[in-house]
């Protein structure tokens, strides 16, 4: 369970926050990045820096009621890089995904539609 | 008796003044400025752009109108300069036959052959059929899509290969039992022609595709004869080194790759005149011209390309100068081969292909400019006497002279925005000049087609500023290798690219596909074939005999001298002369800066000298 992965934390409360985690996973998946998966307490940006700085990839993701964040271990806790609204468009958070995934492969980030 | 002098120099783009002090022949100089040329060269509108500079030199001087007792102003050198670009080839796809793009994610690996079919028809065949190649679209999520292919399998019917618009390959490919072949991205997926034998191709990491790029493995995919593989030698051609590819075989579809007959160039010689083909490129243009010089005029076939291009820059002549356009002259021309990144005609997923183009770079004499009109208009503007003095191309020497290290015999070149200009002198005054086309403007022209930069702001970046590549939103490597940390994040948008590095708008970040090694050679590429070329090509045309070894010291200056890299290809080109080359230091302290300006100085205080 220690191989290179983005960290997707998600709050408890949204355990079945399904369609945005869908969208996320799917981002991730198709840029052929792993990711894994855990319940926590917290702010979504929080959370997501808390995921960065435990990821081997240094790359994480925070899922709460409101927002999904996309943070590095290197930012404030409170700043993230990208955040966005959790009831936005699927194709936004699916683009988040990818982008989480280019920032470990190194590959320029997708404009969000 | 002291008296306070200023030179002014209007230059095509900018313009120089500098205050002097003189008493009893000994100068000191206590002030020079700068300000962007206003209207075109040698016109009353000059005036406002001389105003600015000759007020910031004042300001830098400490010293008012007043006290000026004479404004010297350059008769300018009534040449201007003309750009236009025309492409020799063109590639067309007729009836949408092929896919070559490169989507980052390909999904599957390796070629599957069948019949296109609609997403939504899937579901209705039967087994026993063709093998499938399944079209999707946009409104079809991943996991329905692999669903329907995994159905499909299950009864019996074949799909081996899948074309999808959106970025879903892999994730289909990954929920399928047997992978199979899909790219995706495909922006025009609705243009896929249905029923059609296809063939969809995507190699291992790292590889390029090998079958749909060899005109003979499309021959054993579709069966072709050899008059059918001939056509589709060009598609083979256009799939290379592609990761992923698609094939649609459709009857009487085309690819065809064709050069534009781009007429002939007439160039008029004062002794001898030659027509050139303009498809042969820049080398048998530039070698005609060699051999017709001096050259008196230059006309385009008529209803060609190449004659609609010179018109267009006769026109824009005519309109800056108010002329006739009968009666404008181009008197020099340089031609460079490039290339135009262009979406090609008929594709589905908005590839590119590279076609070939020929950049013209023209001169053009103007009748002379009515520099005392612009001398008058100074002069009540300023309230001081205003002198016309000395012809721009000795002021020019003068001024390079007074850098440091130079004598006589020696070269100037003026690397400006639109002409390269060289001046050459034995003694005190030049004996010889010359007015090359083309300089940082074609420069900025090339770099902006040959990486597909639209944004002439965003190509001049590139053109004046060292590149980096940002490796991490933390760190960027510089193009000589070294890297560079920053305590704050650096904006997304520039991760993973390659940025110029401005000097006033900091990291600019370079919105196109090519690798920083890419970009870095097409600039120095284009400077080469620009100012390279014209450094050699001027210097013979001035030095004695025309031989650019008797020439001891070459001084640059202007504008382009400032660029960080260009007089060290203009050196190196140089190397082989065994004269002295490097950037101009007018007065020890200005660079390649004001030299005509600070002429005109040393001029006036010898003639005070001498009378």
């Amino acid at each position: 369970m220690n191989g290179p992965a983005v960290f997707l934390h998600v709050a408890a409360s949204e355990a079945d926050a399904g369609p945005a985690l869908r969208e996320l996973r799917a981002g991730l998946e198709e840029e052929g990045v792993p990711c894994r998966l855990r319940v926590v307490e917290g702010d979504a940006a929080t959370i997501a820096w808390i995921a960065a700085r435990a990821s081997p990839v240094s790359v994480g993701i925070g899922l709460d009621a409101e927002s999904v964040c996309l943070h590095l271990p290197q930012l404030a806790p409170e700043s993230p890089l990208l955040r966005l609204p959790v009831d936005h468009l699927p194709e936004r958070l699916r683009a988040l995904g990818h982008n989480a995934a280019r920032l470990v492969k190194g590959a320029p980030l997708k404009e969000l539609p | 008796m002291m008296t306070l002098i200023v030179g002014v120099d209007i230059g095509n783009s900018t313009t120089e003044a500098c205050v002097a002090a003189v008493r009893e022949g000994e100068v000191a100089y206590l002030g020079s400025g700068l300000a962007a040329t206003t209207g075109v060269k040698g016109t009353v509108p000059n005036v406002t752009g001389a105003v600015r500079a000759i007020d910031r030199a004042l300001g830098r001087a400490g010293r008012t109108y007043a006290e000026v007792d004479t404004i010297l102003l350059n008769e300018a050198t009534p040449v201007i300069s003309g750009l236009a670009m025309e492409t020799i080839t063109e590639t067309i796809i007729t009836e949408s036959t092929m896919i070559g793009h490169n989507p980052q994610t390909p999904g599957g690996e390796g070629l599957g052959v069948g019949v296109t079919v609609a997403f939504e028809q899937l579901g209705t065949l039967h087994p026993g059929g063709d093998d499938l190649i399944c079209v999707i679209p946009a409104a079809v999520d991943f996991e329905e899509a692999a669903a329907a292919i995994e159905a499909a399998a299950q009864r019996g019917v074949t799909v081996s290969g899948a074309i999808v618009q959106r970025d879903d390959a892999r994730l289909i490919a990954n929920r399928l039992t047997t992978p199979i072949p899909i790219v995706d991205e495909v922006t025009h997926v609705e243009r896929v022609p249905l029923g059609m034998a296809a063939a969809v191709e995507v190699a291992a990491p790292g590889r390029s595709v090998r079958t749909l790029a060899n005109s003979y493995g499309l021959a054993t995919v579709f069966t072709l004869t050899p008059e059918e593989t001939r056509v589709v030698a060009p598609v083979a051609r256009a799939l290379m080194g592609t990761r992923s590819a698609v094939v649609v075989r459709t009857p009487g579809g085309d690819v065809t790759d064709r050069r534009i007959p781009a007429g002939t160039l007439e160039l008029h010689g004062e002794r001898a005149k030659k027509a050139v083909d303009v498809n042969g490129g820049a080398a048998e243009i530039m070698d005609a011209l060699k051999r017709v010089q001096p050259l008196a005029d230059v006309v385009g076939e008529t209803g060609s390309h190449v004659g609609g291009m010179l018109a267009g820059v006769r026109e824009t002549m005519a309109d800056l100068t108010g002329d006739e356009v009968a009666t404008i002259r181009i008197r020099d021309v340089l031609a460079a081969d490039t290339f135009v990144p262009r979406e090609v005609r008929g594709g589905l997923a908005g590839e590119f292909a590279l076609e070939n183009a020929v950049a013209l770079a023209a001169m053009v004499r103007t009748s002379r400019g009515p520099i005392e009109q612009v001398a008058r208009a100074l002069q009540e503007a300023a309230r001081v006497t205003v002198r016309v003095g000395g012809v721009e191309a000795e002021m020019a020497v003068r001024g390079a002279l007074t850098t440091p290290g130079t004598a006589t015999p020696v070269a100037v070149l003026d690397l400006g925005g639109g002409s390269t200009d060289a001046a050459f002198a034995l003694g005190d005054d030049a004996s010889a000049t010359y007015h090359a086309a083309g300089a940082g403007d074609l420069v900025t022209k090339l770099i902006g087609s040959e990486l597909g930069i639209d944004d002439r702001e965003l190509a001049e970046h590139v053109k004046t500023s060292p590149l980096a590549k940002v490796e991490s939103l933390f760190h960027i490597r510089l193009e000589d290798g070294t890297v560079q940390y920053f305590d704050k994040a650096l904006p997304a948008e520039t991760f993973a690219r390659v940025v110029a590095l401005t000097e006033q708008q900091g990291m600019v970040p370079i919105p196109v596909s090519h690798g920083l090694d890419r970009i870095r050679r097409v600039r120095r590429d284009a400077k080469r074939r620009v100012f390279a070329v014209n450094a050699l090509r001027a210097l013979r045309e001035v030095a004695p005999h025309g031989n650019v070894r008797g020439i001891d010291f070459v001084v640059l200056i202007g504008g382009s001298a400032l660029d960080f890299e260009i007089p060290e290809l203009v050196a190196e080109a140089l190397a082989d002369f065994g004269v002295v080359c490097g950037t101009g230091n007018v007065r020890a302290v200005e660079g390649p800066r004001n030299a005509v300006a600070t002429g005109l100085v040393e001029a006036y205080v010898r003639e005070e000298v001498l009378a």
